[in-house]
């Protein structure tokens, strides 16, 4: 493990910053991002949310990246990381992550985890042979909400979870109004693509993060919602769905970047939220968990996540779609659960379609622990969240689900396998006591057909954030990967890049990189060698 | 600024389209009745600034409307006004001055007559109104009238 010492309040304006130590200064001088990030004059909390937050981040570091960034320590850049371990020589390309980021404003605190503006994460990892050069660059991307309310010194629209007055003046033009690009990054077709569920996904330039605008496929697809969790299946198509109301929108973008059709049908459960999808080789497989947006209870000013209903007697549907005819539709009914995130599907035996996925009891997380770490407060309960496995034989209609014992979320395969039959799923997991409740703090490979996993535990001083499968240049097997992905040392006060070997994920990681600071806690991100 | 366009309140002399969408509606007449009417003195007017505007694009098209019942139906009086290079627009609305009104706007951009909206019914030209206009929803009768008293008004289309 690398042992520089360095200056690290961070993110967090509201923190007393320690005296850097002659080593971190030096560490400072070479990565401006450090001096970026550090130290931002402190300032009267301004209400009892923000003050409550600061209190106990001061107590429970590992609270500190939900502080986020502000305009100016949004935008960061280390141009050489330092690592330890060996990082392969095949190993080449880039790696985006998003997640919220800017969370206070004009001495207002978002009040839900999904609230915050987006910020990009790129590490690129380059050089011909030998020890690469590492590099980490981190961007606020510059939606027009964060532009509009930049300019004002304060948060002007409704977040998920936070009511914010609407003042008399200009109307909603439409959801990119309140689009936050926040929750996943993917580079394609020459772009990183910074996405959200409610509307456009914003472009971005690879080579500085700079942010080239919303993207608008055709016209009369303007602000039409894009949602987070497109596929990008092995022949470089992407697929994806957005909701509106009762609307399902189907997109599918060719490997070119460019649209090849964009196609509306109906949503089987009106006003529901759909957050995630997957794709077979030959389907659309859409998950519909019973979360009912009350659209009065929003007309009365409720925030969109305090106006979301978890009906436990409506099953969790499945709607089943021909990629090549919407209209040839199939729907099962799960048990009812909650459902963020798909692992993969397929058409793993004759007829019968195969879903991963991690499901939970009821909302929760969305409508209870999403909110409650925003102020601070420690998880009542243990993750709820595990994996299943849904097998709907579409010519009877029946479907079965296998569950397993866990606590995971953020579920990945290999890119390789996506919409094929996949025998391992990668996830954060985590067991420990003596770790922060509700956050992760292992890896867990799970083999689907036998059950079993393989681990590695990074203790209880690590947050261990989702991580991506990377394949092997020129390799076919699934475990001819490597697992690459972000944590948390909450006691350094420091992100970590982490590199594992897929066959020995018990081993620990073979490689590491730490940023000089720490970054805030991230939803997605994607991977693209190059 | 530039355009001002003086109004008398008369039923507009060609019929309006509904336009209907999902969560956002406005509504004008789909041909221009712009006009420099000879208002008679004895008439008050009220001064329309409209602001947000892109300019040399297209026309503003703008509705008045009298009451519930005829709201996004059966204007008093509309017009439109070709887009200058500016991004304002200043309108009087004449002989109206006491009532209680509701206004309703657009810029028609690629000059087609109507608002246009995307796939999943999001108008996809800019919109304003009187009154406050709803976060993610229609303009109503209720959240637009306005009593005109003569007091100029300011109106933001959307970005």
């Amino acid at each position: 493990m690398n042992d520089f010492t360095h200056r690290v309040c961070a993110i967090d304006p509201a923190l007393t910053c320690p005296q850097p130590s002659r080593r971190g200064v030096l560490m400072a001088l070479a990565a401006p991002a450090v001096a970026a990030l550090a130290c931002v004059p402190g300032r009267a909390a301004a209400d009892d949310a923000l003050a409550a937050f600061d209190a106990a981040a001061r107590r429970e570091p590992w609270l500190r990246p939900l502080k986020g960034v502000s305009d100016a320590t949004g935008d960061v850049h280390t141009p050489t990381l330092l690592q330890e371990g060996r990082w392969p020589d095949e190993l080449r390309g880039r790696f985006h992550r998003n997640g919220p980021a800017l969370f206070e404003r004009g001495g207002r605190r978002y009040e839900h985890w999904f609230d915050g503006d987006g910020m990009v994460q790129q590490f690129s990892i380059t050089g011909a042979s030998g020890a690469p050069r590492i590099a980490h660059r981190g961007r606020l991307v510059r939606t027009a909400k964060l532009q509009r309310e930049r300019a004002a010194g304060r948060f002007l629209v409704g977040a998920f979870g936070t009511r914010i007055a609407r003042e008399a003046g200009a109307p909603i033009q439409g959801p990119d109004a309140f689009n936050t690009a926040n929750t996943n990054a993917l580079e394609h077709a020459g772009r990183v693509l910074a996405m959200w569920e409610g509307g456009s996904a914003h472009a971005l330039d690879p080579s500085d993060l700079s942010t080239l605008g919303p993207v608008t496929w055709r016209d009369d697809l303007a602000q039409v919602p894009f949602s987070a969790h497109p596929k990008l299946d092995p022949h470089g198509h992407l697929w994806n769905i957005g909701t509106f109301g009762r609307r399902l929108v189907v997109w599918h973008v060719g490997p070119d970047g460019k649209l090849v059709d964009a196609r509306v049908t109906s949503l089987p459960l009106p006003g529901a939220m759909v957050h995630d999808m997957a794709v077979t080789e030959r389907h659309l497989v859409v998950p519909i968990p019973p979360l009912i947006l009350d659209f009065a209870a929003l007309q009365r000013g409720v925030g969109a996540a305090g106006a979301f209903r978890f009906d436990a007697a409506q099953p969790l549907r499945v709607l089943v779609m021909d990629k090549a005819d919407l209209a040839r539709q199939r729907i099962f009914e799960l048990p009812p659960e909650m459902l963020f995130h798909v692992g993969n599907a397929c058409e793993c035996a004759d007829g019968v379609v195969e879903l991963s996925y991690v499901g939970s009891p009821d909302a929760g997380f969305l409508t209870g622990q999403a909110m409650a770490m925003m102020k601070g407060q420690t998880a009542a309960d243990d993750i709820p969240s595990s994996l299943r496995v849904a097998r709907m034989d579409l010519r009877s209609g029946r479907a079965t689900v296998e569950r397993f014992d866990d606590a995971v979320e953020f579920p990945r395969c290999d890119p390789r396998r996506v919409g094929r039959p996949t025998r391992w799923l990668l996830s954060p997991t985590g067991w420990r006591r003596d770790a922060p409740a509700g956050f992760f703090h292992a890896l867990q490979l799970r083999d689907l057909h036998t059950g079993r996993t393989q681990r590695h535990d990074f203790g209880p001083g690590e947050v261990v954030e989702e991580h991506v499968v990377v394949p092997r240049p020129g390799r076919e097997a699934e475990l001819d990967a490597w697992l690459l992905g972000t944590s948390h040392d909450w006691r350094r006060g420091q992100t970590v890049l982490n590199l594992f070997d897929a066959a020995h994920l018990d081993e620990g990681p073979i490689a590491r990189a730490w940023l000089p600071y720490a970054l805030p806690y991230g939803f997605h991100g994607n991977f693209t060698a190059g | 600024m530039s355009g001002t366009v003086r109004l008398v309140t008369s039923p507009p002399a060609v019929p309006l389209g509904t336009l209907l969408m999902a969560t956002l509606v406005a509504h004008a007449p789909t041909a221009a009745q712009a006009s420099e009417p000879a208002a008679s003195a004895a008439q008050t007017c009220t001064v329309i600034h409209i602001e947000g505007l892109r300019p040399a694009q297209g026309r503003v098209m703008l509705a008045v409307y009298g009451d519930a019942e005829s709201y996004q139906r059966r204007p008093l009086a509309a017009f439109s006004q070709v887009m200058a290079s500016g991004t304002g627009q200043r309108f009087e609305v004449c002989g109206l001055n006491g009532r209680e009104v509701a206004l309703s706007l657009f810029q028609d951009l690629n000059a087609n007559g109507r608002l246009d909206f995307n796939l999943v019914g999001i108008p996809s030209e800019p919109w304003g109104t009187s009154g406050k206009a709803p976060a993610m929803s229609a303009p109503t009768w209720a959240s637009s009238r306005i009593v005109l008293d003569g007091a100029p008004l300011r109106i933001a289309m959307s970005p």
